[in-house]
This record gives C-alpha cells, sequence and structure tokens, in this order.
C-alpha cells in the first residue's frame, strides 16, 4: 500500500467535507468535485501497486496495472462532470434569479417544526367527549352517528 | 382455470371504466361475466370437489424461495367461492338498477368486481403467502369501496378507519404466518393444518394470526371500524359485509381450527372474543333507527357467533357454523338489498320515520320479514336450521365451560331476535311522532322495480327452500364441513330434529326477544342509563391523533430545514458507523510503501497545498483554480500508476469544468459571503478532519487487509485481444461492461437536457430589474483567426482519437472531450456568435442522435445471435467501395462521442449564452 496516496485520499475528503458543510451552491460543488477526485484515487488504489500501461499489444515491461478501476474511474470522470455540470446550472439559476447562490433552509421543513396541527386534533378529540352521546344511535362518533350516515349515503 | 378466471376479474376490471362508459349500466352485465364464469365453473366441478378431491393448480412465483401460489379448491372453499361469486353477481345486478347513472359508476363497478377476485382467490389459494396477498387486496379495495363518497369527510374518515384496522391486523397476521410457516417447515396452509406444529413459538403465532382475523371480522374490540364503514353506498355494504370482507377473518378461523384449537390460547381466546362481540353487537343494534345501521351491528353480532362455532373446532359445531355461514350471507344480503330499497324509494332509512310499508311496498316488505326471520331463527327457514345445529352442538360440548358458551349464545340470540322484531317494526310499524323528516324524504313511497327487487328475491327463495328442504343445500354445506374435519357425519341438515332440548331453547329464545322486543323503551331507557365505555373507534381515533402528534414533534426535532445540519448528521453516521466498524477490526498496521515514485509525493504534497487553498480563499475565482489544481494532481497520479486513458480524460475534463465555472461565476459576487450556518468553523474542521482520517485509514486497512486479492481486471486482460482491442480500458468500455457504459451515457445525455431546462426556464423567470451586468465580450481578432485555422485540426484529431481508441489510448469518451473543447476555444475567442455559426446541429440532435447510435449498436449483439451488446461486427458489400465492415464496437463509441459532444455543447449554448441587456 502507498502512504503517499492513503494521505492523498484522506486531505482531498478532509477538505471536500469542509466544503461540503457550508451554504454557499458554489463552495458545495466545488466540495463535491473534490469528492470525486478522491473517490477515483481510492479505486486506483483497489487495483494495487502502479504498473505498465493496461495495452495488449506486448510493449508492456513488467506486471500491468489492473484495468478494471482505471475503466471504472473513467465512468467517474464523466458522471462527476454532469454532476457539476448540472449544480452549476443551478447556480447559475439561483444567481439569475437571486443575485446569489445561498442555500437556504427549507421553508416546508421549518413550517413542520412549528406545526401546531397536532394540538388542535388532541383538543378535538376532548372537545367531542365532553358532549353527550347522542342517545339513539349509541354508535361511534364521527363514522357511526345515524345522522352523518344518513348523510353520507348516496343513490 | 381458476388462476386464469381471477385473472379475468383483474382483467375486466381494470377496462371496467371504458365498458361502463361505453355501455352505460348495462356494462355491468359484462362485468358480470367474471363472477358468473367462476360460479358456473364451480357448480360444474361440485361433484368431484365433494367427493373429497380438491381441484389443484400450481403457479410457480419464486421457486428459489419455496414461494408458489397454489390452488387447492377443497369443499369448504367451494362454499365460499359460491358464495363470493354468487353474491357478487347479484349484487352486480342490483348496483346496476340502484346506482343509476351516476358519474363514477364505472369505477365502482370496476371496484366491486376487483374486491370479488380478491376474495375468491383469497378462499382457494393454499400458500400463506399468496393468502396475505389476497388479503391484502381486500383490505385496500374494501377501503376505496367504503371511501366511494371520497367528497364527504365521514366517509373518507371511515374508509381510513377500515384500512388501518384491517391493515394493521393484517401485519400482525403475515408476522404470524412467517412464524407458522418456520415452525412449520411448510408455506402451505393445508400441510400446516394436517401436521401442526406446536410449541410457544406457535402459540405467539396463532395470537397473531387471530388478531388479523379478528379485524377483518370486526370481532370485538376491533368492532368498530364495521359500523362506520356503513357510509358506502348500499350494494357495496351488501357484499363486503354479508358474504365477503368480513367473512375473510371467519374463514381463516375455520381453516385453522382443526389444527390449533388445542394450542394454549386459541380456544379460549376465539370463545371469549366472538361471544362478547355477539353480545356487544346485539345490544347496540337494540338501540339503532338507522336500519342500515341495526344490520351492521347485527352482522357484528353474528360474525362473532361465527367465530365461536367455527373456532371451538368440534365437528358439530363446524357443521352448523357451515351451515350459519351460507344462512347469513343470504339472509344478510337480501336485508341489506332490502334497506337500499327502501332508501331508493322513500328516501329515508329512518325507522322512525317509515310507516306501513306492507302496504305501499308489499313485496320489499315480505322479502325484510323472510329475512329478519331468518336472522331471528325463525322456522322453517335456512336461519332456524342453523341455528337449531348451533345450539344442538354447544349441547354436546364436552368441558366446563361448555353451558356458559351455550347461555351465552342463546342470550345473544334472543338479543338477535330482538333487533329482527325491531327492524320489522320500523318498516311495518306507525310512524313515531317528533322526528324531523329527511331531505328529500317521500310521503308514499311506491313499489320498486324488479330489477331492484330481483336479486334480493333470488336470496330470499334459496333462504326459504333451503330452510323447508334442506337437502337442497345440504350437499353443499356439509361437504364444506368435512373438508375441515373428517368426523363430520353424512347426516343432512334437518329442518325438524324432533323434540329436544335445542327446540325448547329456539322457542323460548323467540319468546324473550319478543319480550325484549316489547319492553324496547325500557331497554332504550336502560341502555342509556349505562355508563358509556369509550369505544373502540374513540380510541383509535385518539390514539392516531398522538401518533401525528408524536410524528411531528420527532420530526420538528429532526428535520430544521438546514442542509449544513443534515449533511453532519450523515457524515457523523459514517463515521460512527463503519468508523467504528474500522477500529474494532483492526488486528495490525499494515506495511506500507512511501510511494512508487518520488514523483507521487510531490503531486500529493502539492495537491494537498491547493486542497487546503481552495478551502481557505475567499476569492470565488482563486478557490475554483485551487479546486483545478487538485484535478491537474489527479492526472499525474494517474500518469504515474499506468493509466493513461484516465490521464487524458482528467485533464481534458478539469479544462472544461475551469471554463464552466468561470462562466457560472461572471453571474455571481467575486467573494463568498460570510458563512452563515449554524455550524461553527471549529465543529466543521473537525468533522472534516475526522472523515479525511477515516478515509485514510479505510484505503490502507481495507486494501492492505487481503494480500492475496487477485486484480480484478486479470480476466479481462487475458480476454481482451480476443474482443478485438488492445487497449484493454476501452474494450471493458465498449464491451464487458457495455451496459454500465450505455446507462452513463443515458445519464450524461439526461444531465445535458437538464442544465438546458434550467437555464432556459431560469431567464424566463428573472426580473429583469434584478439583472446583473456582465462584461460585454470583445472578441480578440487574432485569437479568433488562430482558433478558426485550429478547429478543424483538433476536430480531426479527435475523430482519429475515436477511431484509434480500440488499440492505443483514445475512445469515445476522450474524442467527444477533445472535439468538445475545439467548439469550447471557438466559443472562447469568438463568442457565442462564433459558435453559433459552426456549430453544425443543435446540441439536443447531437445528444438524440449518439444515445441512439448507441442503443442501435448493442442491438448487433442480437442480430449476430448473441447477447445485446455483444461486440459483432456488420459485414456487407457496398457497390463501389467492396466488402464494408463495421464494428459495432465503434459505432457504440461514435455514440459516446456524440453524446459528450452535445453535453459540452448543451453547457456552453446554455451557461455561455451572452445576455441580451436593455440599455
Amino acid at each position: 500500500m502507498i502512504l503517499v496516496l492513503a494521505a492523498g485520499v484522506g486531505i482531498i475528503f478532509a477538505t471536500g467535507t469542509f466544503l461540503l458543510l457550508q451554504r454557499t451552491l458554489s463552495r458545495i460543488v466545488l466540495g463535491l468535485g473534490m469528492y470525486g477526485n478522491g473517490v477515483n484515487l481510492l479505486m486506483m488504489l483497489t487495483g494495487g501497486r502502479a504498473g505498465a500501461p493496461p495495452f495488449a499489444d506486448g510493449s508492456a515491461k513488467g506486471p500491468m496495472a489492473d484495468p478494471m478501476p482505471q475503466a471504472m474511474s473513467l465512468t467517474t470522470i464523466v458522471i462527476n462532470l454532469g454532476i457539476i455540470a448540472l449544480l452549476l446550472a443551478l447556480a447559475y439559476r439561483s444567481a439569475t434569479l437571486t443575485g446569489a447562490d445561498e442555500v437556504e433552509d427549507d421553508l416546508e421543513d421549518r413550517r413542520i417544526a412549528q406545526a401546531r396541527r397536532e394540538e388542535e386534533i388532541v383538543a378535538e378529540i376532548e372537545e367531542e367527549e365532553e358532549e353527550p352521546m347522542p342517545a339513539t344511535t349509541g354508535g361511534e362518533p364521527p363514522a357511526g352517528g345515524s345522522t352523518s350516515i344518513g348523510e353520507g349515503a348516496q343513490r | 382455470m381458476v388462476l386464469a378466471l381471477l385473472g379475468l376479474h383483474g382483467l375486466v376490471a381494470a377496462f371496467a371504466g371504458p365498458i361502463v362508459a361505453r355501455l352505460g349500466r348495462r356494462g355491468f352485465a359484462v362485468l358480470a361475466v367474471p363472477p358468473a364464469a367462476l360460479l358456473a365453473w364451480a357448480v360444474a366441478a361440485a361433484p368431484r370437489i365433494l367427493d373429497g378431491d380438491p381441484i389443484r393448480e400450481r403457479l410457480s412465483w419464486a421457486p428459489s424461495l419455496g414461494f408458489e401460489v397454489t390452488v387447492a379448491l377443497d369443499g369448504f372453499s367451494l362454499l365460499m367461492l359460491t358464495l363470493v361469486s354468487g353474491v357478487g353477481v347479484l349484487v352486480l345486478a342490483y348496483a346496476a338498477a340502484y346506482l343509476g347513472d351516476r358519474a363514477d359508476l364505472g369505477r365502482l363497478g370496476g371496484l366491486l368486481l376487483a374486491f370479488g377476485g380478491s376474495m375468491a382467490g383469497l378462499v382457494v389459494v393454499d400458500d400463506l403467502l399468496a393468502v396475505f396477498l389476497f388479503w391484502e387486496a381486500t383490505s385496500f379495495t374494501s377501503y376505496l369501496l367504503i371511501g366511494t363518497e371520497d367528497r364527504s369527510a365521514t366517509a373518507r374518515a371511515a374508509a381510513l378507519r377500515a384500512l388501518l384496522t384491517t391493515g394493521a391486523g393484517g401485519l400482525a397476521m403475515l408476522g404470524g404466518f412467517v412464524l407458522l410457516a418456520l415452525e412449520g417447515g411448510t408455506w402451505s396452509l393445508s400441510a400446516l393444518v394436517a401436521d401442526p406444529p406446536t410449541g410457544t413459538t406457535v402459540d405467539v403465532a396463532l395470537v397473531l394470526v387471530l388478531v388479523g382475523a379478528f379485524t377483518k371480522s370486526a370481532q370485538f374490540p376491533f368492532h368498530y371500524w364495521l359500523p362506520g364503514a356503513m357510509v358506502a353506498p348500499t350494494p357495496v355494504s351488501a357484499y363486503l359485509h354479508s358474504a365477503t370482507m368480513v367473512k375473510a377473518g371467519v374463514y381463516l378461523i375455520a381453516r385453522l381450527a382443526p389444527g390449533f384449537a388445542d394450542a394454549a390460547l386459541w380456544r379460549p381466546l376465539v370463545v371469549v372474543v366472538g361471544l362478547v362481540t355477539m353480545f356487544v353487537g346485539g345490544w347496540r343494534a337494540l338501540s339503532q333507527n338507522d336500519l342500515k345501521l341495526l344490520l351492521a351491528h347485527g352482522t357484528t353480532s353474528q360474525l362473532g357467533l361465527l367465530v365461536v362455532l367455527f373456532g371451538m373446532g368440534f365437528e358439530d359445531a363446524t357443521l352448523a357454523g357451515a351451515a350459519l355461514l351460507l344462512a347469513h350471507a343470504l339472509f344478510k344480503a337480501a336485508l341489506f338489498m332490502v334497506v337500499g330499497i327502501v332508501d331508493h324509494q322513500a328516501h329515508t332509512r329512518d325507522a322512525r320515520r317509515l310507516s306501513e310499508l306492507h302496504r305501499s311496498m308489499p313485496v320489499t316488505t315480505g322479502m325484510a320479514v323472510v329475512g329478519a326471520a331468518s336472522m331471528a331463527g325463525l322456522p322453517p327457514l335456512l336461519g332456524f336450521v342453523a341455528k337449531e345445529g348451533a345450539f344442538e352442538s354447544l349441547l354436546h360440548v364436552d368441558a366446563a365451560w361448555g353451558g356458559w358458551a351455550l347461555a351465552a349464545v342463546a342470550a345473544g340470540s334472543v338479543l338477535t331476535v330482538a333487533y329482527s322484531a325491531r327492524m320489522v317494526w320500523g318498516m311495518v310499524g306507525p310512524e313515531v311522532p317528533g322526528v324531523a323528516p329527511a331531505k328529500g324524504e317521500v310521503q308514499d313511497p311506491r313499489e320498486a322495480g324488479w330489477w331492484l327487487l330481483g336479486p334480493a328475491m333470488v336470496l330470499t327463495v334459496v333462504t326459504v327452500v333451503g330452510g323447508i328442504y334442506p337437502r337442497t343445500v345440504s350437499a353443499l354445506v356439509v361437504g364444506a364441513a368435512r373438508t375441515l374435519m373428517d368426523g363430520v357425519g353424512h347426516g343432512a341438515l334437518a329442518l325438524w330434529h324432533g323434540f329436544g332440548v335445542p327446540l325448547l331453547l329456539s322457542a323460548v329464545v323467540v319468546l324473550l326477544g319478543w319480550l325484549a322486543w316489547r319492553g324496547r323503551h325500557q331497554v332504550e331507557e336502560l341502555q342509556q342509563r349505562l355508563p358509556h365505555p369509550p369505544s373502540g373507534g374513540r380510541i383509535f381515533d385518539i390514539g392516531v391523533a398522538r401518533l401525528m402528534r408524536g410524528a411531528d414533534v420527532f420530526i420538528g426535532h429532526v428535520q430544521t430545514g438546514s442542509l449544513p445540519l443534515y449533511l453532519l448528521v450523515i457524515l457523523s453516521t459514517v463515521l460512527v458507523v463503519p468508523g467504528g466498524a474500522l477500529l474494532l477490526g483492526v488486528d495490525s498496521l499494515p506495511e506500507v510503501d512511501l510511494a512508487d515514485d518520488p514523483g507521487q509525493v510531490v503531486a500529493v504534497v502539492l495537491m494537498g497545498v491547493a486542497s487546503v487553498g481552495a478551502v481557505m480563499m475567499r476569492q470565488r475565482l482563486a478557490a475554483v483554480v485551487c479546486v483545478g489544481a487538485v484535478g491537474y494532481g489527479m492526472a499525474v497520479l494517474f500518469m504515474y500508476q499506468g493509466a493513461p486513458d484516465l490521464a487524458l480524460t482528467q485533464v481534458l475534463v478539469e479544462t472544461l469544468l475551469l471554463v464552466l465555472f468561470v462562466l457560472v461565476l461572471r453571474h455571481l459576487p467575486g467573494r463568498f459571503a460570510p458563512n452563515q450556518t449554524s455550524l461553527s468553523r471549529g465543529s466543521r474542521a473537525v468533522v472534516s478532519a475526522l472523515v479525511g482520517v477515516l478515509a485514510a485509514g479505510f484505503v490502507l486497512v481495507a486494501f492492505s487487509a487481503r494480500p492475496d486479492v487477485v486484480p480484478l481486471g486479470d480476466e479481462f486482460i487475458a480476454e481482451s485481444p480476443e474482443a478485438g482491442g488492445q487497449n484493454i480500458v476501452n474494450a471493458i468500455l465498449v464491451e464487458f461492461r457495455g451496459f454500465d457504459t450505455l446507462g452513463e451515457t443515458a445519464v450524461v445525455t439526461v444531465t445535458a437536457l437538464g442544465v438546458l431546462g434550467l437555464v432556459r426556464a431560469a431567464r424566463r423567470e428573472r426580473d429583469r430589474s434584478t439583472d446583473r451586468a456582465v462584461e460585454p465580450w470583445r472578441p480578440s481578432f487574432f485569437l479568433d483567426a488562430a482558433v478558426r485555422a485550429l478547429f478543424r485540426v483538433v476536430l480531426l484529431f479527435s475523430l482519429v482519437l475515436l477511431l484509434r481508441g480500440h488499440d492505443e489510448p483514445g475512445g469515445g469518451f476522450i474524442g467527444g472531450l477533445v472535439a468538445g473543447c475545439a467548439f469550447m476555444l471557438l466559443y472562447l475567442a469568438g463568442g457565442d456568435r462564433s459558435l453559433r455559426r459552426r456549430e453544425p446541429l443543435a446540441a439536443e440532435a447531437f445528444l438524440g442522435v449518439g444515445i441512439s447510435l448507441a442503443a442501435l449498436a448493442g442491438a448487433v449483439g442480437w442480430a449476430n445471435g448473441g447477447e445485446y451488446l455483444e461486440s459483432g461486427a456488420l459485414a456487407g458489400t457496398l457497390p463501389g467501395l467492396g466488402e464494408v465492415k463495421l464494428s459495432s464496437g465503434l459505432v457504440f463509441d461514435t455514440g459516446v462521442y456524440l453524446v459528450v459532444v452535445g453535453l459540452v455543447l448543451a453547457l456552453l449554448r446554455s451557461l455561455g449564452r451572452e445576455e441580451v441587456r436593455e440599455a
């Protein structure tokens, strides 16, 4: 195992992570780019030690490098290009619409966090419980009462 | 044949909408074909089945796991199937007359059919998992049926209640099934019953299965959903709550009881729950004025009795249960239909408003009287035969609790007589003063038409004939019971058992029931005075509300909406779980070398500096350049590793990315805004450092742990020359892992289209007032001239790279990127306009042609009689050119090439477009 390459993987992942944990979209994109590089390096290391380029033309001296991780890394590089391009387009969109590329907090999530819905539901049920039971049904409101049934049924 | 007919149910149900839309309510005749065919087939096969030779069919599902859909149509299945399909046909006919021309008629008809099919499937399959599947299918379709009036909040709530209750029960049942199958070593229901496993696990499993059965058959304390389900249109209620849905639980209990009735908890549970349900249902029914609701409570009561009879697992009781099953399906379906007819004609079904219907609607009232009499167990009807059998069998229970059970059933039967009388009196008795008339009530209702009356009449006739001549139904009922328990005698059902205790009991029950009805006002007063314990439905509602509240609170804490925080959680998980495993799993540190080559050290050090720089820079452009430097460093490392293709690709991609970043950064502020996350710089640094250490440690440990591992690519190296190429990486991409590359090409295509769309949409939405000024483009004359000269050369070079990729560094990706760089040069020198002049086709065309070419190239493999994407060559003779050979690998690579060019063009055209500025 090559120590210096392992160290490289570590540095790239550390700095990539730091860039990811930001609100600026272009920094996040840079962080993802770093991650892509780190993953490629990692994948290359799975092929073992360095070797001659994998060409089957008999020119190789000594052992060949493993071609499998290379093929997969090639895929990774191009896919990474696509991802970054898409995110850049998002940053562009954000910039044209708001003038900046900050990732704001998700408003829907905030709203859920502040929801008071549950209190309302419980209060409703407790209110219902205080009402006297309709004498004639003995059924289960809200679905079992005869009046509501009468309304619900259609022909 | 059975499976095919079940499939026909699904098929016709799927097309019910168009069928009914075209034929109107006559379309229901088409919908009735599948159940009618199933019924006819069952009747034709009946002699063979009743001789004890069940019909078996098998459909392999997941044979490696031992799962298959096995049909075992025996006597008991035949009884159920006859009811499900027979009542199904009648209900469809009734529904066509009852529902008239509703807009959603097709949907309703289709759902009824789908439900019937699921139910029919449930009663014929023998495989536990198939039972579960059909079980869930009935839950789901019944949810949609109960919620037919989906604009009414009441209907939606009732449907949801039914779904959640039966669904939760279904889950418990699935757990029970799995435990049973594991203990018994088979998924076959009949095999399990024939050779029942025992033990504590089995007891637990049985309780779980019983919970499922109880929820489905509306047993106490899960009985609350059934009355609520009465919001459905009456044909739905007549089907779901007489012959089918609610009988599913009874069916399952009946199936299992012969094998498991002696298990520790089984008999106490079914007998107590069944009896309590019988009593509670009857008690509730006594105070209903809504006739449909009265029937609903009566149904839970009868289901309780059925659960007791089948659940005890005694021969006589099983026979009585089978008789009651048939009798109940007949009279309850008929009674629901009758109530529907009254509702349809009088526009009310409130017993207090209806009066003297026997004068205006004699046929309907007559059928109500017969049905109610059968329900009350009066001779000479089928209900009486069944009730006598029940008393008789309970008399012979050889246990201390037998007497109590008999007394409880008798008490429940008293209530049954009382509410049956209440129902009839509600229709023929005088109007109760002081009750406001219902909306649209008809004062003087008229008798319904024959289509509406017909189905109920058929059921009524069977009830009468079956009672007077029990021999007519005896074969079916006895056959069903004999399938369940061998010991059931051949003795036919009889109307007349002679003078004995059962007859005496019947007489006493009827007398007491009549008295209870006479004293109905006192009973109602008593019911009012008794305390009302919280009902199951109330507890259910509160439970659901509490659950929602808990979920809200939980989500409020977990989901704060901050992206960095989410990422932090994910990364911390990565650190703790795999990181912890790594720490615990390491025995010794691996052997390491510093480097293969000193150049690697230099490259990594430089990359490290650039990485730190990327983090520290506050200038956007500087940060981008730093990340670019890391990328170029990667290319150097690839070279050292022995990967020239990768190095080439990396350099090209990095260059493209730099240009792209610059294009986007034009629109953004020059410096990063100060960070606004809630995470401090320190905590981010700590997490980042830890992630880095984890990654490096993972690499060291994981790849050193198996020094003997064979490189993945060795096989490819060995085979590559045979595949026709010397560049092994390229051979892997286009041949060995061609599907992977095809997928990747598709991803690139979609991404490019996504970028085009996003940018276009952003331009459309942009508010002109916030438009930022971008430096206008001033093309340099010399640069432009030089690039024009270079453009063709670079393009040509890219083609060379594409063509030689088979044997030397190059290939579709690299060639495409080089060509893309040619267009990029054109853009950089001459701007958007220059690009547009030279661009032969739009980016979309490149993408489309490229991906199609790649996909078509794969088909060459088929043409040569091999697999998709298997490499091959198309050889042919062209006039003037002689023999031409086209390698499919090259065609594939050309597709990739075009897609990559398309991607670059799309990026340049969208992100690089010159802004049209005003003033």
